[in-house]
């Protein structure tokens, strides 16, 4: 369709007549400014074109100018050669005039939807693209041509037109119903398999089948496993009892008995044997021990001899050393009793030098007592004065007052404060001269006489008479009264805290602590020098020292009394030295003598015990001998040596005999090895045992077997399991063969599928080739990527990388759109040899420079084969391209009727 | 006077069929238990001496009690001699299906050859010694013992045994439970009964497999009988009657197709019905096809097979047919679009798929486009 000329009355914001046009073949623009009613014109188009004559309520009311009156609009263009013209007077009237002549009304909005192949809105529903036919395409209302929704729903719309035109290009035929109808019945075939995602569906034919193989498979191993365990059961058994046939053999067991009986006759004749070698032994035995008994009888006897011998020279020998031991002790006890006397001699004399010494030493203990005590009174004299110097200063310094120096600051705080307060209400005093005449005078109201030449400092009121005068009142002004109140208050403290020290003022109070000082100075000193003496005592404190002075007096005074009335001390005490040497003299001749006296005593002592002891042996020795010589004459009397000596001989012979014959008996066993025969027939009855153990064993196994055979055969012998196996392939091969149909239909599915997607992208090549030089204008490095299914740019590839749409900037989009359009302009114009008229309605606003004078240029370009319609409120911006420029303000034909 | 004996082998009682699915199978395994009936009946019809069992009465040492009681209970049918031979089916094992059998209490007239002992027929004038089996595969000769094998003097010596006669089969494997082919001879034997092969065939003077009494298998076309052997003496030739007992004919067929009319093809599945050896309900038919078809083709056999499954008694169909689309079926499809792209890609997936499934799963889709787009086109809706 191409626009040829438009006319506008009262529509909308275009009051009046408006008559646009005519309109380029190539590119028009039309500029105006900002709510001039540029979008009134596209809407007014598109509105005579789509919308019905009879139209009302409120999309009749939203046409309405603002002044009133009927909207209208005419529109002349041309479509395949021929030439229309509507007149569309909403509400009212609607003319189509065409070749075949004037069509109104309804007839006219019938051939008008025939013409431009667009489906009439109904009623008040909702404006969609497919009320607009292609015009929803390439009619690009304001602020929308980047917004991808526009294009996708404007192309959605005519899918069915541009997918023809793309068909025919690529020479593919259309699907039809046909096409419908075998993917429907395909998805409900692959619905019974399969789930949307191509996983095979767990409910159906197929899983149920699945399901039961599954089950009868489980029951199916449970048996075979039971016949498996009857099989191995049955094997156990056929061994079991081919051992047992070989344990019952009977050649093995009469073998084993007779080895056992041939052992067994032998062990017999051994232990015979060994019986005769017992008894051969103990024979040996009896006659050795006799021969033993012989041989010790003839050496005791010799023994005896001997002994008798050793003792009788023994005996001789002592009594010749006791004769002369008893002569040595008559000495020794000659001695001890000179030495006895001597020892009570010198005792004597030590115990008179020791009572002499002792006398000494008491009278010294006593001078040296004396001087102590002397000492001892002079210390307690000087501390008893001294006690009484620090009684006397500390009553002093209980009678001055009790200050301190925290005390005194205190009182000099509170005289500070009177000070400071007094200076303050002098300062705010109301200061009073008096310069009387001579002979006049005045006085206080109560009545005292006023100096004149010192001024009056008032701080309350005061009366004044001043005589030839009369009164005067002064009245000082300020806050005086409160600076009176907190002085008196200061004051009353200052006299309260001298009070509570029994102070006058602050000047007795600095004397008082003063005095206190000097008497705590005097009082420390007194105490140090008690102390002093105190220490020389030897105590702490007075009332010690008067306690150990006592004591000294009474030991002084007993010691005077042990030494006698007339003893002289110093004359005792110098002869202490010749005493105690006496006394050690004495003393050490007492205890040579003594030393002396004991070892003559322990000599004489031993010698005695060395005598009785001789004695002793002597007397055991003649015991001896005589009994020796009583045991001669009994034996000999018993038997004679002679008749001993042959009794010897007679029972060497018969024990000689007796080891011969446990000889010849040891050299028989030795012959027949009774260790191995024990062993063999301890073997013997070992494998006789075992080979009877084997066949208990064997048979209690056999039994044991038979009897689990039959257990297991009732399980394994199930004739269910044919049944199953039976059931099981018939599943197995009906499964197969359900599944060979599954993946049939999945693959019937997926290779239809993909060649509707095959042909949908062969589809889009006719919309990419023509859109392509466009775009290579634009951006020279991208590629456009077409939705196949939608036809919709989705993007670009720039440089292998793929920039979805929605990531491109917003002007990107707008322009891609903007190419897209003229892409599909291109294809219609070539598939039906007519473009539709592109209106852009302040495009491309987004647009940078450079993008933008690109723009111009494609569509320069474009305006060339397809008539391109801009509306803008920036005409400048389009200079320089070529075309009809219009200004929609030189468009108003009249101005819209008042009233 | 004349020994008469039956002589049969390989009942495989209780043999399962578990490939065989359905009421097909449940017959055929009932018809297993139904012939022994019939040869009950024919023993009594010809005055028999014994009926000679040559092992695998049964199918295997597990089969139920129940079918115990039951194989009793039909031989109890005849008061003649059974003489029962374990085979490698059911060998004598310490507990096996014999002594099971043995504690039900079979009646006097069941003799179970356990042992190698031999056992007098028709009052003592012939003997028959058994070689038992007591193990599934044994690498011994069961029938050496037969040639010192003791026998009253004057009594005909049958042997019977179960195994596989040396030479039989080329094989280069070991042949387990090997029979000597002229034991026969060997052992001075009037006659020598044996089972294992499936097939009826004299296999060597005096010597026969009795074949199975009831086909089970495809590889012999001459089972189904039991054999009537007439003993005159040790030196004459046993006279035998190979009396048929099968019901059921186990028929192997295989054709090559090519690329025809579907009714052409349709015909060539039905005309097996006419070359068929009895009434299509007592066959059991497996079907090798081969070849190449084209789709419509492909469908016209299925519809044939699926009437001819259900003519016989039970079809094995080895499908290893190529579905290779005639042109003209693949342009059918061609509609300018996806339907058309998507048929040639399934046609080009089954000449390059990379296995046999693949392959299959790839002509299926192709075939189920192909039968959904023309009932669509025929104008049948999509839930049809």
């Amino acid at each position: 369709m191409r626009l040829v000329a438009l006319e506008i009355r009262d529509f909308r914001k275009l009051a009046g007549l408006w008559r646009i046009g005519p309109f380029d073949r190539g590119l028009t623009l039309i500029g105006g400014d900002n709510e001039e009613g540029k979008s009134t014109v596209l809407l007014a188009l598109k509105s005579a074109l789509f919308e019905a004559w009879s139209v009302g309520g409120r999309i009749r009311e939203a046409m309405t100018a603002h002044g009133g009156g009927t909207p209208r609009v005419a529109v002349t263009f041309e479509l395949g050669g021929t030439r229309y013209e509507l007149a569309k007077e909403f509400g009212r009237d609607c003319t189509l005039r065409g070749p075949g002549g004037p069509l109104r009304g309804d007839a006219a909005e019938a051939e008008l939807q025939r013409l431009l192949r667009f489906e009439p809105r109904r009623g008040r529903a909702e404006r969609r693209a497919e009320h607009q036919g292609l015009s929803a395409l390439f009619w690009v209302d304001q602020g929308t041509s980047f917004l991808p929704e526009t294009t996708a729903a404007a192309i959605a719309a005519q899918r069915d037109r541009l997918g023809a035109l793309l068909r025919r290009e690529i020479g593919m035929v259309a699907a039809g119903p046909l096409l419908a109808a075998l993917r429907a019945r395909i998805e409900q075939q692959y619905a019974q398999f399969w789930t949307e995602k191509g996983q095979e569906k767990r409910s159906g034919e197929l899983a149920a089948l699945r399901s039961r193989i599954a089950e009868r498979e489980s029951l199916v191993a449970t048996l075979r496993a039971a016949r498996a365990r009857y099989d191995e059961a049955v094997e156990k058994l056929e061994r079991a009892r081919a051992e047992r046939a070989r344990a019952e053999a009977p050649e093995r067991l009469e073998q084993a008995r007779e080895r056992l009986r041939i052992a067994t006759e032998r062990l017999a004749r051994i232990e015979r044997l060994e019986a005769d070698r017992a008894l051969a032994r103990k024979t040996v035995e009896a006659e050795a021990a006799e021969l033993r008994r012989l041989e010790e009888e003839l050496r005791a006897r010799a023994e005896l001899r001997e002994k008798l011998a050793r003792d009788e020279a023994a005996l001789r020998a002592l009594e010749a050393e006791a004769r002369d031991l008893d002569h040595r002790v008559r000495e020794i006890e000659e001695r001890l009793a000179a030495l006895d006397a001597e020892q009570t001699r010198l005792a004597e004399a030590a115990v008179a030098a020791r009572k002499r010494l002792a006398l000494a030493q008491a009278a010294r203990e006593l001078l040296e007592r004396q001087q102590e005590t002397g000492r001892l009174r002079r210390l307690a004299d000087e501390a008893e004065e001294k006690a009484e110097a620090i009684a006397r200063l500390e009553a002093e310094r209980s009678a001055t007052p009790p200050i301190d120096e925290a005390r005194l600051r205190r009182l000099k705080d509170l005289a500070g404060e009177v000070d400071r307060l007094e200076a303050g209400l002098l300062a705010q005093a109301t200061r009073i001269e008096l310069f009387p005449d001579p002979g006049r005078s005045a006085r206080t109201a109560e009545g005292s006489p006023i100096d004149p030449a010192r001024p009056l400092d008032l701080t309350a009121p005061t009366e004044l008479v001043l005589e030839g005068f009369g009164r005067i009142r002064v009245s000082p002004g300020g806050d005086l009264a409160g600076r009176r109140r907190a002085l008196a208050q200061a004051r009353d403290h200052l006299a309260a805290a001298l009070a509570e020290l029994g102070l006058g003022d602050l000047a007795a109070a600095e004397r008082a602590l003063a005095r206190r000082r000097e008497l705590d100075v005097r009082l420390a000193g007194e105490r140090k020098a008690l102390e002093g003496l105190l220490r020389g005592a030897g105590v702490l404190d007075l009332e010690s020292l008067r306690s150990r002075l006592r004591v000294e007096q009474r030991r002084l005074e007993t010691g005077r009394q042990s030494l006698g009335e007339d003893a002289e001390p110093a004359q005792l005490a110098g002869a202490s030295d010749a005493a105690a040497r006496a006394v050690e003299e004495s003393e050490g001749a007492l205890a040579k003598v003594r030393a002396e006296a004991e070892a003559a005593g322990r000599s004489a002592a031993a010698e005695r015990e060395r005598l009785a002891g001789i004695e002793g042996r002597r007397r055991e020795l003649l015991r001896a001998v005589d009994s020796a010589r009583n045991e001669q004459l009994a034996a000999e009397a018993r038997l004679s040596e002679a008749d001993l000596e042959a009794a010897r001989r007679a029972a060497a012979e018969r024990h000689r005999e007796a080891l011969a014959r446990v000889a010849a008996i040891d050299g028989e066993l030795a012959r027949l090895d009774g260790e191995d025969v024990r062993l063999r027939k301890t073997l013997a009855e070992r494998e006789l045992a075992a080979l009877e153990d084997e066949v208990r064993r064997c048979r209690r196994e056999v039994d044991r077997l038979e009897g689990e055979v039959r257990g297991l055969g009732v399980e394994a012998c199930d004739s269910r399991l044919d049944d199953l196996e039976r059931a099981l392939g018939q599943h197995r091969a009906e499964a197969a063969a359900l599944e060979r149909e599954a993946r049939a239909w999945k693959l019937l599915r997926e290779c239809l599928a993909e060649a509707e997607r095959a042909g949908a992208e062969r589809l889009v090549e006719p919309v990419t080739r023509r859109l392509e030089p466009y775009l290579r204008r634009l951006l020279p490095e991208a590629e456009p990527l077409i939705d196949a299914e939608r036809l919709v740019p989705v993007g670009l590839r720039r440089s292998d990388v793929v920039e979805p749409l929605e990531e491109l900037s917003v002007g990107t989009r707008e322009q891609l759109a903007v190419l897209v359009r003229l892409a599909l302009g291109e294809l219609l114009l070539e598939r039906e040899g007519e473009a539709p008229c592109l209106i852009l309605d302040d495009a491309l606003v987004f647009a940078d420079e450079d993008r933008f004078a690109r723009m111009k240029a494609i569509l320069a370009k474009a305006a060339e084969r397809q008539q391109i319609v801009v509306l803008t409120c920036r005409p400048r911006d389009w200079l320089g391209l070529p075309g009809t420029r219009l200004r929609l303000e030189d468009c108003r034909a009249s101005a819209p009727a008042r009233g | 006077m004349t020994i008469r004996i039956l002589h049969t082998a390989d009942w495989h009682l209780g043999a399962p069929f578990t490939w065989i699915s359905g009421d097909a199978g449940a017959v055929l395994r009932e018809r297993r238990i139904e012939v022994i009936r019939e040869i009950a009946a024919l023993a009594r019809a010809r005055q028999v001496d014994a009926v000679l069992v040559a092992g695998d009465v049964f199918d295997g040492q597990h089969v139920a009690d129940a079918l115990l009681d039951r194989t009793l209970e039909i031989l109890a049918s005849w008061d003649g001699l059974w003489i029962l031979l374990p085979g490698n089916h059911d060998p004598a094992r310490a507990e096996s299906v014999w002594t099971r059998l043995v504690r039900r209490g079979p009646p006097p007239s069941v003799r179970i050859a356990l042992d190698r002992a031999p056992i007098p027929i028709a009052e003592g004038r012939a003997v028959v010694l058994p070689a038992p089996l007591a193990d599934r595969r044994s690498p011994d000769d069961p029938t050496a013992w037969l040639d010192e094998a003791p026998s009253p003097t004057g009594a005909l010596r049958i042997g019977l045994a179960h195994g596989a006669v040396e030479g039989l089969v080329a094989t280069a494997q070991r042949v387990a439970n090997p029979i000597a082919r002229d034991r026969a001879a060997r052992a001075g034997l009037a006659y020598f009964a044996l089972g294992d092969r499936h097939g009826t065939l004299e296999v060597a003077a005096r010597t026969w497999y009795a074949g199975t009494p009831e086909p089970d298998e495809f590889r012999y076309r001459e089972a189904g009988n039991v054999l009537l052997v007439e003993l005159d003496g040790p030196t004459a030739a046993p006279r035998v009657e190979a009396i048929p007992t099968g019901r059921f004919h186990w028929v192997e067929r295989r054709l090559e197709l090519a690329p025809r009319t579907p009714a052409e093809l349709a015909a060539r599945i039905e005309a097996l019905r006419d070359e068929l050896p009895a009434a299509p309900e007592r066959c059991v038919l497996r079907l090798a096809l081969d070849g190449a078809v084209d789709l419509a083709g492909r469908a016209a056999i299925d519809e044939a097979l699926a009437r001819l499954a259900a003519a016989v008694r039970h079809l094995v169909p080895l499908d290893e047919l190529v579905l290779q689309p005639a042109e003209l079926e693949l342009a059918a499809l061609e509609d300018g679009g996806p339907i058309g792209v998507c048929a040639r890609a399934l046609h080009e997936r089954t000449r390059r798929a990379p296995s046999e499934e693949e392959r299959a799963v790839a002509e299926l889709a192709l075939r189920f486009l192909w039968q959904e787009r023309n009932r669509l086109a025929r104008g049948e809706g999509a839930g049809g």
